[in-house]
């Protein structure tokens, strides 16, 4: 279900928003456990639902999901 | 919740409710013809054994249903959405758990009523027998599938795209175990056919079992801080 193609921040940005995952989950309109997985890089999201969290965040998709190149780390926020 | 979903809900609760009862009564009446029954002996006594036991699972599911969705009880109003989403989501975890293992112990209940059947000695229960497993089975694999009535009723609290992913890999691992499962079970025919049949009954609760087992697994898992 992961790619370690497909590198994430959504953690970081879940909790600096000081949502737990059940808050994100719920504006999100997801099950906690789908929030679980898309952190722990087990499940890649949708594009929908990539949006949905972001927007559920307040942040650009790009901030929270990137590619992440062999050799590479494309981080934006490096 | 807005207005319409709230009497929306309150009307489903209420057909629930008096669902439950009319079950009750059913269930009532069935205990009370097969204990009207019980001196009999032979194929009689048997449908009325099964009366009462159909009777009082009747009985007693009714007034389970009743109970949940009786009036005047209003928690179900205030639940949030995401904690009914962990509500409805172990429950279909622990029917995915049950479910199965009832399957195999009715399998295993049902080896020698399927060999009566195959040597023309059976009797009405021996078909009562082979059917329990494979309803259990079609059950379980409704369940994973979101075919039965609670799935497709709370729909929004079951199905996202975790889920979706979740029954594809549970139901590949089943489609592998059917198509094993068949093809042993053809080679029993072929080589001993009176074991034929037991072999595919095997076939087809295993592969029930594996697409309820699989996906509360990986429903867990996901559950679980990686």
């Amino acid at each position: 279900m992961g790619d370690p193609r497909l590198a994430s921040r959504l953690k970081e940005a879940r909790t600096a928003a000081g949502l737990t995952q059940a808050d994100l989950a719920e504006k999100a309109g997801v099950s906690r456990k789908t929030i679980n997985t898309v952190e722990n890089g087990v499940f890649i999201p949708s594009t929908i639902l990539a949006l949905s969290l972001a927007r559920a965040l307040g942040a650009r998709v790009e901030d929270l999901f990137w590619l992440q190149d062999e050799g590479h780390l494309a981080d934006p926020r490096s | 919740m807005d207005e319409q979903e709230l009497i929306k809900a309150k009307r489903a609760r209420s057909r629930k409710f008096y669902g439950g009862l009319a079950l009750v009564v059913i269930g009532l009446a069935a205990v009370a013809t097969g204990g009207a029954f019980a001196d009999q002996s032979g194929e009689a006594g048997t449908g009325a054994g099964f009366a009462v036991g159909l009777g009082a699972a009747f009985v007693l599911g009714g007034a389970l249903v009743a109970w949940g969705a009786r009036p005047g009880d209003t928690r179900w109003m205030l639940e949030a959405s995401q904690t009914r989403r962990d509500r409805l989501q172990g429950q279909r975890a622990r029917q995915l758990f049950l479910f199965p293992a009832v399957a195999l112990l009715f399998a295993a209940l049902a080896v020698e009523p399927v060999n009566r059947i195959v040597s023309g000695d059976q009797t009405f229960r021996d078909y009562l027998a082979v059917l329990l497993p494979v309803l259990y089975a079609w059950l379980t694999a409704a369940i994973a599938m979101g075919w039965d009535s609670q799935s497709r009723h709370n729909r929004q609290f079951l199905e996202d795209e975790l889920t979706i992913v979740i029954r594809a890999r549970a139901m590949t691992m089943a489609f592998l175990v059917l198509m094993v499962g068949t093809t042993v079970a053809l080679g029993f025919a072929l080589a001993r056919p009176e074991s034929g049949a037991v072999a595919l009954m095997f076939a087809l609760a295993a592969a029930g079992v594996t697409a309820g087992v699989r996906f509360a697994w990986l429903d867990r898992e996901a559950g679980q801080d990686g």
